[in-house]
């Protein structure tokens, strides 16, 4: 984190909107939001970035956009209706995403080599969507609760998905 | 339970050797007449805690390139699922394993699995499904 903070980039503490941009290497984009009809869109290009968003409310909707290598890309939304969708462009990338509450979305994709995504939601009438491409990419998705849906795309070789549903 | 599925799995590949056979290769021997691979599909299950893994396996009698569409399909009380693998593969002589789908099924959830095999000239597909009882492992 204090790498991340001497670095020259972006450092965002933002209350219900957001919006972020670097271009460099090194840069962390941390973005909280409260309350209802947030937005957040972070965008980074480089290495090794890392953008955390935070939301709680409902109909929110955040959205990482990566291009690089060994970026991380962390969001949690707490609430109904929300939305997060994460586009990673590189190598070894990360990504995760944790929501909990009923009608979430959670999109993500990545093209490259060895990317790494993660998904857990826990409420009703969820949706992960998951799109990999290249090779050695691997994708876990977890949801609790019902009427879940899970789509996982990947092309290449090597990837690995796992999906687990579970109704309680 | 994982013998019969192996059981059930022999019992579906057999049959596709000779047509896979008959279908793919590239090589020509001395007399003009094609020389092809054997290839066999396969999708492996192996049960694991709450789920079961399954892998689709390429295995050819020898080096064969190609590409593959791996898909399964998962439906249950707490949602459905769907996870499609493709990409291109090459194999020497012997097995490579494609793609891997690692599945969680709750009680009373079911799948199915296709892989398809595509090289210059062939093709070739198998299938299965589960959990063969018909009742999800229990969580």
């Amino acid at each position: 984190m204090k790498n991340l903070l001497m670095a020259a980039g972006a450092f965002a503490l933002i209350a219900t909107s957001g919006i972020s941009s670097a271009l460099a290497d090194g840069n962390g984009a941390w973005i909280q939001q409260y309350g209802s009809y947030n937005a957040e869109a972070s965008a980074q290009r480089g290495k090794r970035n890392e953008a955390v968003t935070y939301q709680r409310g409902r109909s929110n909707e955040a959205r990482t956009v990566q291009e690089g290598q060994r970026n991380s890309a962390n969001t949690t939304q707490e609430g109904r209706f929300n939305r997060a969708f994460t586009d990673q462009l590189g190598r070894l990338n990360f990504s995760v995403t944790g929501q909990s509450g009923d009608s979430n979305d959670a999109t993500t994709i990545q093209t490259g080599e060895g990317n790494i995504s993660g998904t857990g939601q826990i409420g009703s009438g969820l949706k992960a969507v998951t799109e990999q491409s290249g090779n050695g990419n691997a994708s876990g998705t977890i949801q609790a609760g019902h009427g879940h849906q899970v789509d996982t795309r990947q092309v290449g070789t090597g990837n690995v998905s796992l999906t687990i549903q579970s109704s309680r | 339970m994982r013998t019969t599925i192996w059981k059930a799995i022999f019992f579906l590949a057999v049959p596709l050797v000779p047509l896979a056979a008959a279908h793919g290769g590239a090589d020509r021997g001395g007399d003009g007449k094609a020389e092809f691979p054997e290839v066999q599909c396969l999708i492996r299950s192996t049960s694991i805690d709450a789920g079961v893994r399954l892998e689709g396996v390429v295995v050819s009698s020898g080096p064969l390139s190609g590409s593959y569409d791996f898909q399964v399909r998962k439906i249950g009380r707490a949602g459905s699922s769907n996870s499609a693998q493709s990409g291109d593969f090459g194999v020497g002589r012997g097995d490579e394993t494609v793609g891997q789908v690692g599945l969680g099924l709750e009680r009373g959830a079911s799948y199915d699995a296709e892989l398809v095999l595509r090289w210059d000239g062939g093709e070739t597909s198998c299938a299965t499904r589960g959990p063969e009882t018909g009742k999800g492992a229990t969580r």
